[in-house]
């Protein structure tokens, strides 16, 4: 087996093609010399493949494919260098940004300016060519080191999103790359099948992403009969697994800069590889990391990072507004229904207010006015008569306070979610709600106290109650409504 | 025999000996790939208990969890709740995201992960890690996870028919400047909110609930912790129902004690795993 494949052996192919092309005038600060991570561009224009125009002048390029043609384009023709491309996650989108600021602002005030001398192609060598300016474009300038991060941030948020998406999609259908069956669920059990059944071991999951692909570059080396450790060729597919096995190349070699665009970890900082990620001398304080906060508190900080924008939206009772804080909300159906709704339902409890909303909800669904249930053929006429008979109204308590209305009408209804005021009576004491000291009269009542007052607090706790108790009373019973109570004896 | 080839090779790629350093050192990292033959790195290692509690429990001493909830023993080693719970707990990841410090040399960008575990059936846990490389950060959160669970107290809501679906009381839980408040529903409701608290009462086994948010709920980490506290409240709130005086038990640490002092040694610095 081992003379065969030494046959087969010296074929290699031209290594790693780098995406930008070799200009890099300077090192990246401080880190070590020469393993620059070639990643994925951040991709937000997967649908539309129009070209960038340049800088500078008027002729398009097709943008990161021929980021190479562009950077030369730019060297001959407008002695323009762009300084650390591998570091910018989203050529394009750097290129359309300096194109815009560049109608406003001159080159010589964003650009270091150098003078180098020029030969002419094929001029005599010996006769030195004259002086011409050469400007580059680096993060010197803050303004372009700022775009380079926030590119870099928006990538990595890209990175992850994706990452995501692909841990939590159980659609995924391929088969096996070696035993070909075919396997279905997630990704993850895909490649725990791989690294189980045979023993092909690419890392961790949680640290891959765009693992299609990552399986299809797997699949083109084995197509190939290509060692994917190695990189040699075999002259079939047995002796490629045989030749695997034994060598224990069943794995990805960690130098192939073809698969660093498949780890999370290179994406996490500028133009650092895994390997410098790694080598960076480890901070030991880990609650330092916040995404900019200043917290003293550090159990808040490491809880107060996630910050996302998409709240639950809260729609209108009547029409379909849509609004992200409750405030508003309210006030557009005062101003825009007539439907004072803080005001009419003031005396309700909470399990009241759930039933009537959902009987709103339920009647306008079906066009029908909340007051006088006549039925109306589109919602704009049903806006239109209960205007009209000015039943923006509270309506009976019969029509509404049934017990079908406890389940909401609307699937994540954002409505209900705000209707617990938190303020009343019902934990019946402070301490619920801000968890200090809990109060010494109600320690008295429940654990020593008269048998008599236990027995007293008994009854008073199964009798409906009515819904203002005040705070100092030491029945710490949840109010109970008319209609329905809950009794203590229910509960478990 | 893997070194004994190469050598007769020589030549490719530099030798692969060279190599070969590259693999020890890149092994572990990035790739997670190779320690040695087969797989070896997921095989079960032995459990060698460094607490008191983690000795009790390795020894069956402990019956179950709530037996460690009764006398509220903080539980640091989380192989304690891997023993008691091991397959039924499932963890989720609500959230990977970047976090970034300034320091001297520079900005260090961070991966942190959220995760919540549960065993839909009267359990929750939250944790929050940060790492370098995805993997260790949810790792890492899945272990302070499990070494926050506790127990979720269910009712009903009105007629005493079947199993506890809902809370038993309206409780509040505040982080931040978020709070949020689980009241108890009728059997059918289903769990009425956002996505965030949503996910974590079923995961704690809660079939029907209201609930209220207030404060900035977009500060979904607040948001998640609040529901957990919340959660937790369910046993911290004494109702009637519990009125009733029970027998003080010993705690395990006084009960065991003798056997503790006989196969249980303190250890001064935790072994390298």
């Amino acid at each position: 087996m081992e003379s065969s494949s030494q046959n087969y052996h010296g074929k290699k192919p031209t290594n790693k093609t780098q995406k930008f092309g070799n200009q890099r005038k300077k090192e990246s600060s401080g880190s070590s010399v020469g393993k620059q991570p070639v990643l994925k561009q951040l991709n937000m224009y997967k649908n539309e493949s129009h070209d960038t125009e340049c800088l500078l002048c008027n002729e398009c390029f097709l943008l990161p494919e021929n980021a190479d043609i562009y950077l030369s384009h730019l060297l001959c023709s407008h002695h323009l260098v762009i300084a650390d491309t591998h570091c910018i996650a989203d050529f394009k989108g750097y290129v359309d940004y300096w194109r815009t600021r560049l109608a406003s602002v001159c080159l010589t005030d964003i650009c270091s300016v150098m003078h180098a001398p020029v030969k002419e192609a094929g001029a005599n060598p010996h006769v030195e060519g004259e002086e011409q300016e050469f400007f580059l474009l680096s993060d010197v300038l803050p303004e372009d080191r700022l775009l380079r991060q926030g590119l870099q941030q928006k990538r990595l948020e890209w990175v992850l999103q994706q990452q995501q998406f692909e841990r939590d999609d159980t659609s995924f259908k391929r088969g096996c790359l070696i035993c070909r069956t075919e396997l279905t669920g997630t990704r993850a059990g895909y490649l725990q099948h791989l690294n189980s059944a045979h023993n092909l071991q690419i890392g961790r999951t949680a640290n891959l992403v765009f693992i299609d692909e990552l399986i299809d570059q797997i699949d083109q080396y084995l197509n190939k009969f290509q060692c994917i450790y190695c990189e040699k060729f075999f002259p079939d597919r047995l002796i490629l697994r045989e030749h695997m096995r034994k060598k224990m190349h069943k794995r990805i070699n960690p130098s192939n800069q073809l698969f660093d665009q498949y780890y999370a970890v290179n994406y996490l900082e500028m133009g650092k590889n895994w390997q410098q990620v790694a080598d960076e001398k480890e901070e030991p304080d880990q609650s330092g990391y916040t995404s900019g906060s200043e917290a003293a508190d550090g159990d808040v900080a490491d809880w107060g990072d996630w910050n996302e924008t998409t709240a639950m939206s809260i729609t209108c009772l009547f029409c379909d507004s849509k609004f992200e804080q409750w405030e508003p909300t309210l006030q557009h159906l005062k101003n825009n229904h007539k439907f004072d709704f803080a005001s009419l339902v003031s005396h309700m409890d909470f399990y009241q207010k759930v039933k009537l909303v959902n009987y709103i909800r339920n009647q306008v669904e079906k066009n029908t006015c909340i007051v006088c249930e006549e039925i109306c053929d589109c919602q704009d006429v049903l806006l239109k008569h209960m205007e009209e008979k000015d039943h923006n109204d509270l309506p009976n308590k019969d029509l509404w306070d049934r017990a079908e209305y406890y389940f909401p009408t609307e699937e994540d209804d954002g409505f209900l979610c705000q209707l617990d005021d938190g303020r009343a009576d019902d934990e019946g004491t402070p301490e619920c709600v801000t968890g200090e000291e809990p109060d010494p009269q109600l320690c008295e009542a429940i654990v020593g106290g008269h048998l008599s007052e236990v027995i007293e607090l008994r009854a008073e706790l199964n009798k409906p109650v009515s819904a203002d108790i005040t705070e100092n009373s030491a029945n710490p019973a949840p109010s109970t409504k008319s209609a329905h109570h809950v009794t203590f004896k229910d509960i478990e | 025999m893997a070194d004994a080839a190469p050598a007769a090779r020589g030549g490719f790629r530099g030798g692969f000996g060279s190599r070969g350093g590259d693999r020890g050192r890149g092994g572990p990292r990035g790739r997670g790939r190779g320690r040695g033959r087969g797989r070896g790195k997921e095989a079960e290692k032995e459990w060698v208990p460094v607490t008191k509690l983690g000795r009790l429990v390795r020894d069956g001493k402990i019956r179950t969890l709530e037996e460690i909830y009764l006398f509220s023993l903080p539980i640091k080693e989380s192989e304690i709740i891997d023993f008691f719970m091991g397959m039924s707990l499932k963890d989720e990841v609500l959230k990977i995201m970047p976090v970034q410090k300034q320091t001297r040399a520079g900005q260090r960008t961070r991966f942190k992960a959220f995760v919540a575990i549960g065993d839909s059936n009267g359990h929750i846990g939250l944790g929050v890690k940060c790492s370098k490389e995805v993997a260790t950060a949810i790792r890492g959160a899945i272990i302070l996870a499990k070494l926050s669970v506790v127990p979720v107290r269910r009712g009903y809501w009105g007629n005493k028919i079947g199993k506890p679906h809902t809370v038993p009381c309206k409780v509040t839980g505040k982080c931040g400047s978020v709070q949020v408040r689980l009241i108890p529903a009728p059997r059918g409701t289903g769990i009425v909110g956002a996505p965030v608290p949503k996910k974590l009462l079923q995961m704690a086994g809660i079939e029907d609930c209201y609930t209220s948010a207030r404060g900035s709920t977009g500060t979904l980490g607040n948001f998640a912790k609040a529901t957990y506290a919340a959660i937790a409240k369910t046993y911290a709130y004494l109702t009637p129902d519990l009125w009733k005086e029970m027998p003080l038990t010993k705690a395990p640490y006084a009960q065991y004690a003798e056997f503790l002092s006989k196969n249980h040694r303190p250890v001064t610095q935790r072994p390298d795993a």
